[in-house]
C-alpha cells in the first residue's frame, strides 16, 4: 500500500456514494427518441379509445397462452414475433395509448397510473431490443405478453378510477343544485 | 411462469452484437448500452462534475456523441471503457467552458517550488476522513488527482485535455498533494 493507494481508496469512496437522480434511464431514453435534450417527459393519454379494443387484447393474450403451451421451443424460433405479440403491440401503437389531452381531470392518482405506463412501455421497448438480438427466447415473448397485460390492467383501474370520480362529481353538482 | 422482470437475468451482455446495433442507429440497442453500462461510468463523471443533474446532463450528451463515433471503435468488447473516456472528456470539456482555470488551479500563478514526489508516504487516516479532505480541495486538484490515479489518465493525457502541457499537469498535481498534506496536517 501507498500514498496513491489511500487515495484511490477514498476516491472509490466518494463515487460509490455518488448520487443519480431517479428516472435517468427513463429521461435518456426520451432523450434518443427525441434526437435531442429532454428535460421534461410528457404523456399522453386517451381513455376515450381504449374499452371496445382491449377487448381484443384480451383475446389474444388469451389465444397466446394457451398456444405457447402447446408450443415448442422450436416452434416459437421459427417467428419473428408471434402473431399475437404482433396484434397487441399493433393495438397499442393504433390506440396512442399515452394521450393525456382528452382527460377530464389529472391528480395525483391519475399521474401514478401514468407513470407507470410510462415505465411499462419503456420497458417493453428493451425487452424488444433483448428479443432482436437473438435472444429470441420463450422468457422474452412471455415476458412482452404480460408486459401487454399489465397494461391493460392498469388502463382498466384507471378507467375505473376516473368513472368514480366523475360520479362523484356528478353527485355532489347534484346535491347542491338541489 | 418466469416474470419478465426476471428475463434480463437469463442475459450476459453481448457487446459485439450490441454496439453493431447502436453503429446502425437502432434505439433500442443505445438504450440497452446505456442501461448496461451507466454505473461504471457515472461514478467517474460525477467526481468531476460534483454534481448530479450536471453529471446525468454530460454523461448523456457524451454516449450520444459515442453512438455517433463508433466507427473508431475498433474493439467493440472494449465498449464500456472507451464510453467512459468520451464521458469523462466531455466532463472535463463542461468544466473548463464553465469555470475559469485560475478558479479550478488557484496556485497555478503562484510561484511554489513543486516537492520531490514520496510514493510510499501513507495517509494514516481513515478513508473517509480522507475523502473528506480530498473534498475540500479546489476543483481542479480534485479533477487532477481523480484522472491520474483513478482514471490511470498519463500527464500528457491529462495535459491535453486541460490545454496545458504534461509538465504543467505534473507540477498541478505535485502542488494537488501538497494541499492535500496540508489538509490533512502531515505537511513538515
Amino acid at each position: 500500500m501507498n500514498r496513491e493507494e489511500d487515495i484511490l481508496k477514498a476516491l472509490e469512496q466518494i463515487a460509490s456514494e455518488a448520487p443519480i437522480a431517479e428516472g435517468h434511464e427513463d429521461r435518456f431514453e426520451q432523450r434518443l427518441r427525441e434526437g435531442k435534450k429532454s428535460k421534461v417527459i410528457t404523456f399522453n393519454f386517451r381513455v376515450t379509445a381504449l374499452v371496445g379494443a382491449a377487448a381484443a387484447v384480451v383475446v389474444a393474450i388469451g389465444v397466446y397462452f394457451f398456444t405457447l403451451k402447446n408450443a415448442s421451443d422450436e416452434q416459437l424460433a421459427k417467428v419473428d414475433y408471434p402473431q399475437e405479440v404482433k396484434k397487441a403491440k399493433e393495438y397499442f401503437q393504433a390506440n396512442n395509448i399515452l394521450d393525456t389531452k382528452s382527460l377530464e381531470f389529472k391528480d395525483e392518482k391519475v399521474t401514478e397510473f401514468l407513470t407507470k405506463l410510462q415505465e411499462l412501455e419503456n420497458e417493453y421497448h428493451r425487452l424488444d431490443t433483448l428479443y432482436q438480438m437473438n435472444v429470441q427466447n420463450e422468457n422474452i415473448i412471455r415476458g412482452m405478453m404480460e408486459n401487454f397485460q399489465y397494461r391493460l390492467q392498469i388502463i382498466h383501474q384507471l378507467k375505473s378510477y376516473i368513472e368514480l370520480k366523475n360520479q362523484s362529481n356528478n353527485n355532489t353538482n347534484e346535491s347542491s343544485a338541489t | 411462469m418466469a416474470s419478465y422482470y426476471q428475463t434480463n437475468r437469463l442475459v450476459q451482455t453481448n457487446w459485439a452484437e450490441i454496439v453493431q446495433r447502436c453503429k446502425s442507429g437502432d434505439r433500442h440497442a443505445q438504450s440497452e448500452a446505456y442501461r448496461q453500462s451507466w454505473r461504471i461510468i457515472y461514478p467517474s463523471v460525477y467526481l468531476i462534475m460534483r454534481n448530479r443533474e450536471d453529471a446525468e446532463d454530460v454523461m448523456q450528451e457524451a454516449y450520444i456523441k459515442g453512438f455517433n463515433k463508433l466507427a473508431d471503435l475498433t474493439a467493440p468488447e472494449k465498449y464500456v471503457a472507451w464510453q467512459k473516456m468520451i464521458c469523462v472528456r466531455e466532463a472535463i470539456s463542461r468544466v473548463r467552458r464553465k469555470k475559469n482555470f485560475t478558479i479550478l488551479f488557484p496556485e497555478f500563478n503562484e510561484n511554489i517550488k513543486d516537492q520531490v514526489e514520496e510514493k510510499d508516504e501513507r495517509y494514516d487516516i481513515p478513508t473517509e476522513q480522507l475523502a473528506k479532505h480530498i473534498g475540500k480541495l479546489p476543483q481542479g486538484y480534485q479533477m487532477i488527482i481523480q484522472l491520474h490515479i483513478m482514471e490511470k489518465m498519463s500527464h500528457q493525457e491529462i495535459g491535453d485535455q486541460l490545454g496545458i502541457g504534461a509538465s504543467t499537469s505534473r507540477s498541478q498535481y505535485s502542488r494537488a498533494l501538497t494541499k492535500l498534506r496540508k489538509e490533512i496536517g502531515v505537511e513538515k
